[in-house]
């Protein structure tokens, strides 16, 4: 049974990002989902009408939700669990119907988006590419897949560029198919034929420039970071470190050493370094993992008051990243402010 | 199962085994509800038919074409005997009228294709190039299950051509900044997949240059 639930004014039902499996109708009060534009970055506020559904796509895609849902006004909303809801409209093709033209039509228009984007990209017209098919198939003599893509063409493309050439082929291909059979006979057509593609699949393909020995050093170092390997990373970042601000990884170096102590449990000094750093650089590009960090620092250690502070500072800088807020406003809500 | 209804006998068209029910860039004007046996959906990418799905009994695909004329963007086979029931947008309100279970499926499909799309377009709106490779794999990886939280390497089975496709850049635009990638270890490339070495590190260099 579906539960409903008291929210008071100004509190959060989720926030984008975070994992749900609920979906709401709104029975009283005012809610708003606030979420950003994936064009323009611009704010958008959709006001929820009292018995509106919201929270269906995430829950039901399962994917994070994409929207704050903020409760504007106190407010009683009405929770389904997927199963609820499923139960709910298998009763009601009326909701569903409704909500399948919404979705179709926010489908539509992103997939035209897309579109867009790629075709400026320059693709191939639909005709070149319907024959690109055919003539793949024909390469790889896969018979019966070419003789009906060649016969697709035939009827769609009868003014077509390669017209001459699909009817050409189809007799020919039909009587191989009968003659040798699918993967056999000889070729019908100038392809890549196997190009000894027999590189062992253990060894990486190399590649022709070779980076500074600085860098080299800066990157292994980040790789060992991501493969939890604190201890042997400082040791790569160590050397940088001393060499200064001469060196080109000098900073992000810094960056990485307070990660590396972080992940070695050592957090008054993960403290005490990205304090220092960010005093020395205070515009660094990633600052708001340096935040990040120093919150959890400060929660590791205990201190509540502290990590709610940075977090706040954190989500409300308006240079930072959206990740970075985002990650910030969970922690703050999850410490209970 | 209500798919079997004998009211929708009408819809149903039988394939053999090994045959095309639709292919790429040809135009789209019905979908499939699969009844009985299996269906292969591929593509042609650099050369080589790539499978990317197999779908089975009760799944539906085509259903672009629900929506608008637009080319197939995939491959269609049966892998044996099929049975699907083939509906056009005409009588989808028929269909779905009378059927909250499928019209459900579908409504789930939906939802999950706004994502993807969603994601794919986040992708092709970073202009600089660089970070745009480096988000397919982040976007690549969030469909990926993780496992253990300390682990930031992937592997991803795909080869340039496939990073060029989703980037919507051209494979001599791509090859470079991969190159440019294995120099600095973030990634490797082998013959049958790409590993990158630091998840968080592409996504860190991602979000910085989004911000721009």
């Amino acid at each position: 049974m579906p539960r409903a639930i008291q929210y008071k004014a100004n509190s959060v039902i989720y926030f984008a990002g975070d994992q749900g499996d609920k979906i709401y109708i709104l029975q009283s009060g005012k809610v708003t989902l606030r979420s950003l534009d994936i064009e323009t970055n611009d704010e958008i506020i959709e006001v929820i009408e009292t018995g509106q559904f919201f929270g269906v796509k995430s829950a039901l895609g399962r994917y994070p939700r994409e929207d704050d849902a903020l409760v504007i006004r106190d407010s009683q909303v009405l929770v389904f669990t997927i199963p609820e809801f499923e139960q709910m409209a298998a009763g009601n093709s009326r909701i569903i119907l409704k909500m399948l033209k919404v979705f179709s039509s926010q489908l539509r228009r992103i997939h035209q988006k897309v579109r867009n984007m790629l075709a400026q990209g320059r693709l191939m017209s639909t005709e070149d590419g319907l024959f690109s098919i055919a003539q793949y198939y024909l390469e790889k003599k896969h018979y019966q897949e070419a003789l009906y893509t060649l016969n697709r063409y035939k009827k769609l493309y009868p003014q077509g560029a390669h017209y001459s050439e699909v009817v050409k082929y189809i007799p020919v291909a039909e009587q191989y198919a009968q003659k040798y059979g699918h993967g056999r006979g000889p070729a019908m057509i100038s392809g890549s034929e196997e190009s000894g593609n027999e590189v062992p699949p253990s060894k990486p393909i190399p590649t022709p420039e070779e980076e500074s020995p600085e860098e080299a050093s800066y990157y292994e170092a980040v790789n060992l970071v991501g493969q939890g390997d604190y201890t042997k990373a400082l040791e790569h970042l160590k050397p940088i470190v001393t060499a200064g601000e001469a060196h080109p990884r000098y900073v992000s170096s810094l960056f990485e050493v307070g990660r590396c102590l972080f992940g070695l449990g050592q957090f008054e000094k993960t403290l005490k370094h990205y304090q220092g750093f960010l005093q020395n650089f205070p515009d660094f590009e990633e600052k708001g993992e340096v935040f990040f960090i120093l919150g959890q620092s400060f929660e590791k250690l205990g201190n509540k008051e502290k990590a709610k502070e940075v977090y706040t500072r954190l989500a409300a800088m308006s240079e930072i990243d959206e990740v970075s807020i985002r990650k910030a406003k969970k922690a703050l809500n999850s410490l209970g402010a | 199962m209500l798919m079997n209804n004998p009211a929708f006998e009408r819809f149903a068209v039988t394939y053999q085994k090994g045959d095309i029910l639709f292919v790429e860039y040809e135009p789209g004007d019905s979908f499939y509800l699969i009844q009985e046996g299996q269906v292969r959906i591929s593509k042609i990418m650099g050369g080589i038919e790539k499978t990317i799905d197999v779908l089975q009994p009760g799944e539906i695909f085509g259903e672009m074409a629900i929506l608008e004329e637009a080319p197939r963007s995939a491959n269609a086979m049966a892998v044996d005997k099929v049975k699907v029931l083939q509906f056009n947008r005409a009588n989808f309100e028929i269909l779905m009228g009378g059927n909250p279970q499928i019209a459900l499926k579908l409504l789930k499909l939906f939802t999950k294709r706004i994502f993807d799309q969603r994601r794919r377009f986040q992708v092709l709106t970073l202009d600089d190039v660089q970070a745009r490779i480096a988000d397919v794999f982040c976007m690549l990886s969030e469909t990926q299950s993780t496992d253990g939280p300390l682990t930031e390497g992937r592997v991803f089975y795909i080869t340039a051509e496939d990073v060029a496709h989703w980037a919507g850049l051209s494979i001599d635009k791509t090859q470079p900044v991969l190159n440019q990638f294995v120099s600095q270890r973030r990634i490797e490339i082998f013959p049958d997949r790409i590993t990158v070495k630091n998840i968080h590190d592409l996504q860190r260099f991602v979000s910085s240059r989004r911000r721009g």
